[in-house]
């Protein structure tokens, strides 16, 4: 007899799940490069108040008795502004998470060890998320999970990470209750330093992806792609490296096929940006002008 | 960013501008030695980058 199998109602484990998308084009191409979308507070207040109770009576690290219950399955997994952001990033009829687990902080605590989550896939597609969702006030002295932005497209062993401890390019994604963080499954993570007594509760869950890729999101036939902006994410890796990692990854995403010609080719960012023109090796689905310099979109 | 002090790991501050030097240089100026440079070989294949590419072990 499997003793891990439940003995709950009827879940919604898995079930795909559509709804509007919610992002633009420039959003999905930052969350390419860096790796996570932080939507503050967009969970209700209520939703909140009932998880905190729910995770105060049910300690346990997988809770799956929340997937049986409408008012979280409908408040979390299918919160408008963080589902709309999924179905931008996994495409039409993406699955619902089939498991979540609470990682409960009993602060004070030194911080975790960076580590990426194992089962972590480093390809240049998009076919699953990793959602972190506080439900309650998650200042930085309670210890919120902090990341390093573009380390997605980073390999590392964990028992190499591990011991690297501090470092400068970090995100702290300390934030009001309600808030939920999208990210790239092999994003460097960790938890930060609690410094207070309390506990701190973060539910963990993934979508995964049904449809095949495609630009279909809020998108902007007007948007120029052409020499995009690439800052904020720190240049500690390869020289531009992240800047091409991110530009196939969202060319994965939009369904278009990604040839880098190298040099100041796309995704090649620039302090003035020539105008008139698209950026050598720009995907031809995101161009905006024929070869011969024609605008092809009014 | 870590320090090891009798043998124990200390816990370094969060904030970098905590840390008692914000380069290598500015560490070597005072007085620390490099005993290990980072390992570049990680980062060979660029697109399969292993490691940081900075990280240094220092002594004193």
């Amino acid at each position: 007899m499997d003793t891990r199998k439940t003995d709950l109602p009827e879940a919604q484990f898995g079930l795909p799940y559509d709804c509007e998308p919610t992002l633009n084009d420039i959003q999905v191409f930052d969350f390419c490069r860096k790796g996570y979308l932080i939507l503050e507070g967009v969970v209700a207040d209520e939703v909140n108040e009932r998880m905190l109770a729910f995770a105060q009576e049910h300690t346990g690290h997988q809770p799956l008795e929340l997937l049986s219950e409408d008012w979280f399955v409908e408040g979390v997994f299918k919160n408008p502004q963080a589902a709309g952001a999924v179905r931008s990033l996994l495409g039409a009829n993406f699955k619902l998470p089939q498991t979540l687990c609470n990682h409960r902080a009993d602060g004070p605590l030194p911080p975790q060890d960076w580590h990426r989550d194992g089962g972590s896939i480093y390809n240049n597609r998009l076919d699953y998320l990793q959602v972190f969702y506080y439900p309650q006030d998650t200042p930085p002295e309670m210890g919120p999970t902090e990341l390093i932005p573009g380390s997605h497209f980073m390999r590392s062993k964990a028992n190499y990470m591990g011991h690297i401890r501090s470092v400068k390019p970090v995100k702290l994604t300390a934030a009001p209750a309600g808030t939920i963080t999208i990210t790239a499954y092999p994003i460097w993570h960790r938890r930060g330093r609690s410094k207070v007594s309390t506990v701190r509760h973060l539910f963990k869950y993934n979508y995964f992806r049904t449809a095949e890729p495609r630009r279909d999101w809020l998108i902007d036939p007007e948007h120029d792609f052409s020499w995009p902006d690439m800052s904020e994410v720190e240049p500690h890796f390869e020289q531009f490296r992240c800047g091409i990692a991110a530009a196939e990854l969202f060319s994965w995403v939009c369904g278009e096929q990604f040839d880098y010609v190298g040099g100041t080719g796309w995704p090649c960012e620039a302090p003035v940006k020539p105008g008139l023109c698209d950026q050598e090796g720009l995907p031809a689905g995101l161009r905006r002008f024929t070869e011969a310099g024609i605008r092809e979109l009014a | 960013m870590a320090l090891v002090e009798n043998g124990q790991i200390l816990e370094a501050p969060d904030d970098p501008d905590e840390w008692p030097y914000n380069t290598v240089l500015e560490a070597m100026a005072d007085g620390w030695k490099v005993v290990k440079f980072p390992e570049m070989a990680l980062l060979l294949q660029e697109d399969q980058t292993f490691g940081f590419g900075c990280e240094f072990i220092l002594e004193s």
